[in-house]
């Protein structure tokens, strides 16, 4: 495929899909509203919900050195994030 | 994840003590231990008074309160480094602990007697910033303890800081410093006040839970000269053994604690011909430091008084009715 055909396939898909999610807000939705994670000063949107213990595997955090926060609790490795909650990550290491 | 001892969702895992705790679990539990600690290796006795090494961050922020929780009423030192935003942040957030428990807070001020920050006088001196930093704030701290009439002097030093001294020193063999680390320091009569470590064995990431937990506004921002320091590389390193080994990092801690017991008790440390603090040498670093850079004015440390005494919620005895 070349990439002009490569964009009008992906403008289709994305045209169709935004479709499906206004008519029947079935799954592509969650695609559509990426899972946000605040960490060092900036926003990460993450495309599939993950647990905690994923989340800092994914940006590579060792989880004795950060805490994460979602929805202004602390929250324990196996918990399950999802889009609608508001995620940060702390890191608890400091020079001293 | 539950909580051990209630059974709610948990929101804490604490694989080196291989369980799980809520909010309020683990605010109780990380508070008993730091009261035990202060009562198993007497760091704070009935008759002292305690001034708390503030710096704006979690674990002295955290220290000052729990310690004004459980009783051990303490008031605040803050040393201005002079570090711009960052200083001046670290000092907001210290005052406003001070407002919140009621209690004092004595600030020193770098660029008020030397008319340079940190950053600039290390240059003049050709001598690393946290080296330098340390020697002043050591001597600082001490100097305000005895000044003001305080016998003990508490800093937020916690597992991972002690863990990678440790690891530091063991590892380049500095025997030198090796055995000087303890939980508490005693002192000596007039010029040397006792120093005690109460997080000795709390590791950062529990402080840090517990001063979210506890709403503590503390900085997050490192200080600037830390960036690239070794301890974090040591700190690093450590962590990723206690992920696949927990509990790694207080056995090692512990096992040195236990070991350092059986040194000699330290001969009294010599006095400076000037100042009359403690010094190795005749005259003390401070003291020459001062005459070479300082503006010929004397130190002086400042004192502000909070806002207004609120009293501070008292959890001694909630403690004793445990017992
Ligand atoms: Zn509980
Ligand atoms: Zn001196």
């Amino acid at each position: 495929m070349c990439s002009t055909q490569r964009a009008a396939a992906s403008g289709a898909y994305f045209l169709r899909s935004t479709a499906r999610a206004f008519f029947d807000i079935g799954w592509p939705l969650c695609y559509l509203i990426a899972m946000k994670v605040a960490w060092e000063g900036k926003v990460y949107e993450m495309e599939k919900p993950l647990t905690v213990g994923q989340l800092l595997e994914r940006f590579s955090l060792n989880p004795e050195a950060h805490i994460v926060v979602a929805n202004e609790k602390l929250v324990t490795e196996d918990c399950k994030l999802s889009h609608e909650d508001n995620i940060r990550i702390i890191r608890v290491i400091s020079g001293g | 994840m539950k909580c051990r001892v209630c059974g709610k969702e948990a929101n804490i895992r604490l694989s080196a003590y291989n369980t799980a705790l809520c909010a309020d679990d683990f605010l109780t539990f990380f508070e008993r231990r730091v009261t035990r600690a202060v009562q198993k290796y007497h760091l704070i006795d009935q008759t002292d008074s305690t001034l708390v090494a503030v710096s704006g961050g979690k674990d002295s922020l955290s220290l000052w309160y729990i310690l004004n929780r459980a009783g051990y009423l303490s008031d605040g030192i803050y040393i201005d480094l002079g570090i711009d935003e960052y200083s001046r942040v670290s000092f907001e957030k210290a005052r406003l602990m001070a407002d919140r428990l009621g209690r004092r807070i004595y600030r020193f001020s770098l660029p008020a007697l030397f008319q340079k920050g940190i950053g600039d006088l290390s240059k003049v001196m050709r001598r690393a910033p946290c080296s330098l930093c340390g020697v002043l704030k050591r001597y600082l701290m001490n100097k305000a303890c005895i000044d003001a009439g305080y016998t003990v002097l508490a800093t937020g030093h916690n597992l991972d800081d002690e863990a990678s001294a440790l690891f530091g020193n063991l590892l380049y063999w500095k025997e030198a410093y090796l055995y000087k680390k303890s939980i508490s320091l005693e002192g000596r009569g007039d010029y040397l006040a006792k120093k005690i470590k109460p997080f000795f064995l709390c590791s950062e990431r529990e402080a840090a839970a517990y001063a979210i937990l506890s709403r503590i506004d503390y900085v997050y921002e490192e200080c600037p000269y830390s960036v690239g320091a070794k301890t974090l590389l040591y700190k690093e390193l450590l962590n990723k053994i206690e992920v696949t080994s927990p509990a790694t990092k207080i056995r090692f801690v512990k096992g040195y604690l236990e070991r350092v017991k059986e040194q000699e008790a330290r001969p009294d440390p010599e006095r400076c011909a000037r100042c009359g603090y403690p010094s190795y040498t005749e005259t003390c670093n401070v003291c020459r430091l001062v005459e070479r850079f300082g503006t010929g004015e004397a130190i002086r440390i400042e004192c502000f008084e909070p806002a207004q005494a609120t009293a501070t919620p008292d959890i001694s005895a909630k403690a004793d009715a445990v017992v």
